[in-house]
C-alpha cells in the first residue's frame, strides 16, 4: 500500500493536459480526482496529534475532576468540583500565583529595559563589541539550575557569598538577601534577570541590525538628535520584536520553577513558591494528582488570558504605532 | 539517615577563608602513610615488613584502607564465584554527591568481579526517592531489583507486597549476622507479618551535637553567671536549657568568631525538614508509658496539640540566634555549617560525628560533645490534655527515618536475578563492609552491636572518649524505654511532607505556630480518609504495640 500511495499515479493526466482538477472540499472527503489518498497521508499527523496533544489534554481535564491521589488504594474516583472548590479556598494557591504576577509584572518590564539597553550598546561600533556579545551570551548557555546554585546559593549566600563580604567591607550592613519574602522574592527577581536578559539582548540585538540603515541616515542628514532617532524611529520600528520577546518570556517567567527550587525552594515558609513549584511539590511530593492537575487546568486558563490581553492591548498599540 | 541531599549535592561544607584549618589528625595519618610507602618502596624494610602485614588482622587492614573500591575487595565474603555471570542486577539508591551509590558502586566491583554479575546503578535524589519508588510501585512499573529505601516506606512497600522475603541462606548467614543488629532493625523495622523482607544497611536516630570546647569556656561561664543563667555553665540536657543558651550566645564571639546557637532545620524540603521538627517536640509531646506520637491510636493527629506548639514557638524564638539566613537553611545546611564551625548546637543523624574526623571540610576536630536529645522537665499528657512536671526531665530519644535498608523487589524474582540480588546486598551489608561504612563517609550510621566497639573508630583518627560519647548516644538512643519509633504507615512521606509545608509558614510569621498547626492536622486528617481511615487506623495500631516492637499486619 505504502508502494501504491509513493508511486506517481500514472493513469491520470498531467497537470496541463487537462483542466487543473479543483481543489477544495467536497461531500465525499478528499481532494476530487484523488480519492482518499490526501486523508491517509494527513493520517499519521492526526494520529500523533491525538496521541500526544489531545489524549493528554482530555486526560489531564477529567484528573482535575478526580481525587486521584497516587497512594490511594481506591484509585481516581471522579469528584466533581471538589478540587476547584479546594483551590480557591487554599491560600498557598494564591500566594503562589501572586508570585507568578511578580515575576510576570515586575520581571519582564525589568529584563526588557536592560536587554533593551544593552541591545542598544552593542549595536553600537564599540571597541570589543564581539566579545561583550558572547560574554553577554554566556548566563542563557547556562542551565538555569547551575545559575541558581552559583549566584543564589554562592554569591548571595549571606555567611559566605562574596557579596555580603563586599557590602560588610563597603561599610554595609550584612544583607541576608533570602531571610525575609519580599526580599527572597526580590532577590530571585535578580537572578532570573541575570539568567534571562541574555534571550531578550539576543532578540533585541537581531531587530536593530534589521533596521533600515538609510531611514536613519536620512533622518540624521535632517538633524534629529539621538534621542529623536531613539524615540520616533528605533524603538516604534523595534516594537513587533519586543512584543514578541516580551510575551515569551512572560510565558517562560508564568512557568518558572528551577531557579524557585534550587535557591529558596520556595521559601522562607512559602513566601517565593511560584504556582509550578506548588503544583509538583503538590503532585509529585504529595502524590495528589488529581488536585495539582485541576491547578494546572486553572494556571494554563490563567496563563491563555493574561497573554491573550497582553497581546490585544499591546499588540494593538504596536499595530497602530508600526 | 545519612548524609544526603535533598535533591541538591551532598555535603560539600564550604570553607571560610578567614578560619584557618587545624592540622587533622586523619590528615597526618595520610602523610604518615604515605612517607611510610615511599620508605617501603626503596625495599630497605625488606621482608620483615611484608610478613608483618600479612599477619596483619584483615579487619584491621579494612579499617585502613579508605578507598572504597579496595575496602570493598577486603570486606568480600561471597562464595558464589561465578555463580551469576551474565546477570544484570540493577539497583536504585541515592546519588547523593561522595555517598549512598557513589560508595556502593566503587566496593561492590570486587563482588561483580567474583560473580560474574554486573549491577546497572540507578542514581535518585533523595527528595525523589520516595516519589520514584511510589510511582514504581503503584503503576506497576518497577525497574529496579534491589531498592535502597527507608524503614518509614515499609508501610507501602512491604504492606503493599512487593518485596521478596530474605532468604534463610542470608539471614541466618554469618555475614549478615541477624543477631548482632540492634533489636529494633531486627524487627518490627525490616519486617512485615513477621516476615523479614530487608536488610539493613543504616541504623538512624536524632541524637544531639554541641560545641565542647564553647561548653567548656571559662570566659563564657562567668559571663553567663554574670547574667543571672540558670545552673552551672555547660551541656545542655533540656530544650529549655537550649533555649536559654541560644539567647546567651546572641551577638557574642568565641575565637574570634560569631557564636550562634541552635541550627534547626527550617526551609521547606519535601518533607525531610519535618525529621528536625519532630525532634525538637520529642520530649513535650512523648508521654512515658504511651506509645503513640504521632496520632491517637484512632489516627486524630496530635501535631496541633500544645507540645507541638511549643515546639514550634522554640523554633521561631531561636531564630534572632541563629546564622543569618537560617530560614532557608536545609539539613544540608546545618550539617555543613556545623562542621565549618558555625553554629554551637544542632541536632541531626549522626553522620555529624562521623564526618568530624574523616570529612576533610571539618573544622572542629576535637570540638564536639555528643549526647541524647535534650529532655524537658515537663510533658504534655495527652489523656489530661495538661503539661506534667515529672520527677526527672523527661527524654524521648527519637528513631527519626528508622534507616536505610535494602530491599529485594519481586521483579528480581521474575527476571531471574533474585539470588545474586541478595549475594549483592549481603555483600552490601556484611558485618566488615558496614563497619567501613560507618566509619568512612558514606552516609550510614551504625546499626549493628558491633559497630559500637569504640576501639575501632579510634583506628581511624577518633579519640577514645569521643568516640565512646559518640556511640553511647546512639545506642542510648536506640534502646532508651521512651524511644520515640518513627511514623510507618502507608502516607509516611505525605504526612511529614503536609506538616511542613504548614508549620514553615510560621516560621516567617505568615500565621501563628496554633493556626500552623492545625492546619497541619486538617491536611493530615485529609490524606487518612483519603488513604482509608479504616485501614491507617489498624496499621498505625499495629504499629504501636509494644512500644514500637509490634510486627504490622497487612
Amino acid at each position: 500500500m505504502a508502494n501504491d500511495a509513493l508511486r506517481p499515479d500514472t493513469a491520470r493526466p498531467l497537470v496541463g493536459r487537462s483542466p487543473a482538477p479543483r481543489v477544495g472540499r467536497r461531500p465525499g472527503g478528499g481532494i476530487p480526482g484523488q480519492g482518499r489518498q490526501p486523508l491517509v497521508f494527513l493520517l499519521p499527523a492526526v494520529l500523533v496529534t491525538l496521541a500526544v496533544v489531545i489524549f493528554p489534554t482530555l486526560f489531564g481535564l477529567y484528573v482535575s475532576f478526580t481525587d486521584w491521589q497516587l497512594n490511594d488504594p481506591g484509585g481516581r474516583q471522579f469528584n466533581g468540583i471538589e478540587n476547584f472548590r479546594r483551590i480557591f479556598q487554599d491560600g498557598r494557591f494564591w500566594n503562589a500565583l501572586r508570585n507568578n504576577f511578580v515575576f510576570v509584572g515586575l520581571g519582564v518590564p525589568l529584563q526588557y529595559v536592560l536587554a533593551l539597553g544593552l541591545a542598544l550598546l552593542l549595536n553600537q561600533d564599540i571597541v570589543g563589541r564581539r566579545f561583550f556579545r558572547v560574554v553577554f551570551l554566556l548566563p542563557f548557555m547556562m542551565s538555569p539550575v547551575a545559575a541558581g546554585w552559583m549566584l543564589g546559593r554562592s554569591i548571595f549566600d549571606a555567611q559566605r557569598g562574596p557579596l555580603a563580604d563586599l557590602l560588610t567591607w563597603l561599610g554595609v550592613e550584612r544583607i541576608v538577601f533570602f531571610e525575609t519574602g519580599r526580599r527572597a522574592v526580590a532577590s530571585l527577581l535578580v537572578i532570573d534577570a541575570w539568567y534571562s536578559i541574555p534571550f531578550m539582548l539576543v532578540m533585541l540585538l537581531a531587530g536593530l541590525q534589521a533596521l533600515p540603515g538609510e531611514v536613519f541616515e536620512a533622518a540624521k542628514i535632517d538633524g534629529a538628535t539621538g534621542w529623536q532617532l531613539f524615540r520616533d524611529m528605533t524603538f516604534p520600528l523595534l516594537l513587533p520584536v519586543s512584543l514578541t520577546a516580551v510575551v515569551l518570556r512572560a510565558v517562560f517567567e508564568f512557568k518558572v520553577i528551577d531557579i524557585i527550587l534550587v535557591v529558596t525552594g520556595g521559601g522562607p515558609g512559602d513566601a517565593s513558591e511560584t504556582l509550578t513549584a506548588y503544583i509538583y511539590k503538590r503532585g509529585v511530593s504529595g502524590l495528589d494528582v488529581g488536585y495539582a492537575t485541576a491547578m494546572s487546568q486553572i494556571f494554563l486558563l490563567v496563563v491563555i488570558v493574561t497573554i491573550t490581553l497582553l497581546l490585544a492591548t499591546v499588540g494593538r498599540k504596536v499595530r497602530e504605532t508600526v | 539517615m545519612s548524609t544526603d541531599g535533598v535533591g541538591t549535592p551532598g555535603p560539600q561544607p564550604h570553607r571560610p577563608a578567614s578560619v584557618s584549618r587545624p592540622l587533622s589528625r586523619r590528615g597526618v595519618l595520610k602523610a604518615a602513610t604515605g612517607a611510610a610507602a615511599a620508605f617501603y618502596a626503596t625495599g630497605v624494610p625488606g621482608k620483615a615488613y611484608r610478613r608483618a602485614i600479612a599477619q596483619d588482622d584483615p579487619r584491621t587492614q579494612l579499617l585502613a584502607e579508605s578507598d572504597p573500591e579496595r575496602a570493598g575487595a577486603l570486606a568480600l565474603k561471597t562464595t558464589k564465584e561465578g555463580a551469576f555471570a551474565g546477570q544484570t542486577v540493577r539497583f536504585q539508591g541515592l546519588s547523593n554527591a561522595g555517598f549512598h551509590v557513589n560508595v556502593f558502586r566503587p566496593f561492590a566491583r570486587a563482588w561483580e568481579e567474583k560473580t560474574g554479575a554486573t549491577v546497572e546503578w540507578i542514581e535518585v535524589t533523595q527528595a525523589e526517592s520516595f516519589q520514584k519508588m511510589y510511582q514504581a510501585i503503584s503503576s506497576d512499573t518497577v525497574a529496579f531489583d534491589v531498592l535502597e529505601a527507608s524503614g518509614g516506606w515499609e508501610g507501602d512497600l512491604l504492606g503493599g507486597g512487593h518485596c521478596v522475603a530474605m532468604p534463610a541462606e542470608y539471614l541466618e548467614g554469618a555475614n549478615y549476622d541477624l543477631k548482632d543488629v540492634v533489636p529494633y532493625l531486627q524487627s518490627p523495622t525490616r519486617t512485615w507479618d513477621g516476615v523479614t523482607y530487608g536488610a539493613s544497611i543504616d541504623g538512624d536516630m536524632h541524637h544531639f551535637n554541641y560545641r565542647r570546647d564553647v561548653f567548656a569556656d571559662a570566659d563564657l561561664a562567668a559571663e553567663w553567671t554574670a547574667a543571672g543563667g540558670e545552673g552551672q555553665f555547660g551541656p545542655p540536657t533540656t530544650w529549655q536549657q537550649v533555649q536559654a543558651y541560644s539567647q546567651f550566645f546572641q551577638g557574642k564571639e568565641f575565637d574570634g568568631q560569631p557564636l550562634y546557637g541552635i541550627l534547626d532545620s527550617l526551609a521547606p524540603s519535601g518533607g525531610v525538614g519535618h525529621y528536625f521538627f519532630n525532634s525538637r517536640a520529642s520530649a513535650y509531646a512523648k508521654y512515658p508509658g504511651d506509645p503513640a506520637f504521632f496520632f491517637d491510636p484512632d489516627m486524630t493527629p496530635r501535631i496541633n496539640s500544645p507540645a507541638f506548639v511549643r515546639a514550634l514557638e522554640d523554633m521561631v524564638a531561636a531564630l534572632p540566634a541563629a546564622p543569618p539566613d537560617q530560614t532557608n537553611a536545609e539539613l544540608l545546611r546545618n550539617l555543613d555549617n556545623f562542621l565549618a564551625g558555625t553554629g554551637t548546637m544542632c541536632h541531626w543523624w549522626a553522620d555529624i560525628g562521623s564526618n568530624v574526623y574523616t570529612n576533610d571540610s571539618s573544622l572542629v576536630q576535637g570540638k564536639v560533645g555528643y549526647s541524647v536529645l535534650p529532655g524537658s522537665p515537663d510533658v504534655y499528657n495527652p489523656q489530661t490534655g495538661q503539661f506534667e512536671t515529672l520527677p526527672e526531665p523527661n527524654f524521648a530519644p527519637y528513631l527519626a527515618f528508622l534507616g536505610w535498608g535494602l530491599y529485594v523487589m519481586n521483579e528480581a524474582d521474575q527476571n531471574g536475578v533474585a539470588a545474586a540480588a541478595w549475594d549483592l546486598v549481603d555483600h552490601l551489608t556484611g558485618r566488615d563492609a558496614s563497619l567501613w561504612m560507618n566509619i568512612y563517609p558514606s552516609g550510614m550510621n551504625p546499626w549493628r552491636e558491633s559497630h559500637f566497639n569504640a576501639a575501632d573508630w579510634v583506628q581511624t583518627g577518633f579519640p577514645q572518649e569521643e568516640a565512646q560519647q559518640y556511640l553511647d548516644s546512639i545506642r542510648d538512643s536506640y534502646n532508651h524505654p521512651n524511644r520515640i519509633v518513627d511514623l510507618r504507615i502507608p502516607g509516611q512521606g505525605q504526612y511529614f511532607e503536609a506538616a511542613e509545608a504548614a508549620w514553615t509558614r510560621a516560621i516567617t510569621g505568615e500565621v501563628s505556630a496554633q493556626q500552623a498547626l492545625d492546619d497541619a492536622a486538617t491536611r493530615w486528617n485529609e490524606i487518612t480518609d483519603t488513604l482509608g481511615r479504616e485501614r491507617q487506623v489498624e496499621l498505625y495500631q499495629a504499629s504501636l504495640g509494644g512500644g514500637g516492637a509490634a510486627t504490622p499486619t497487612a
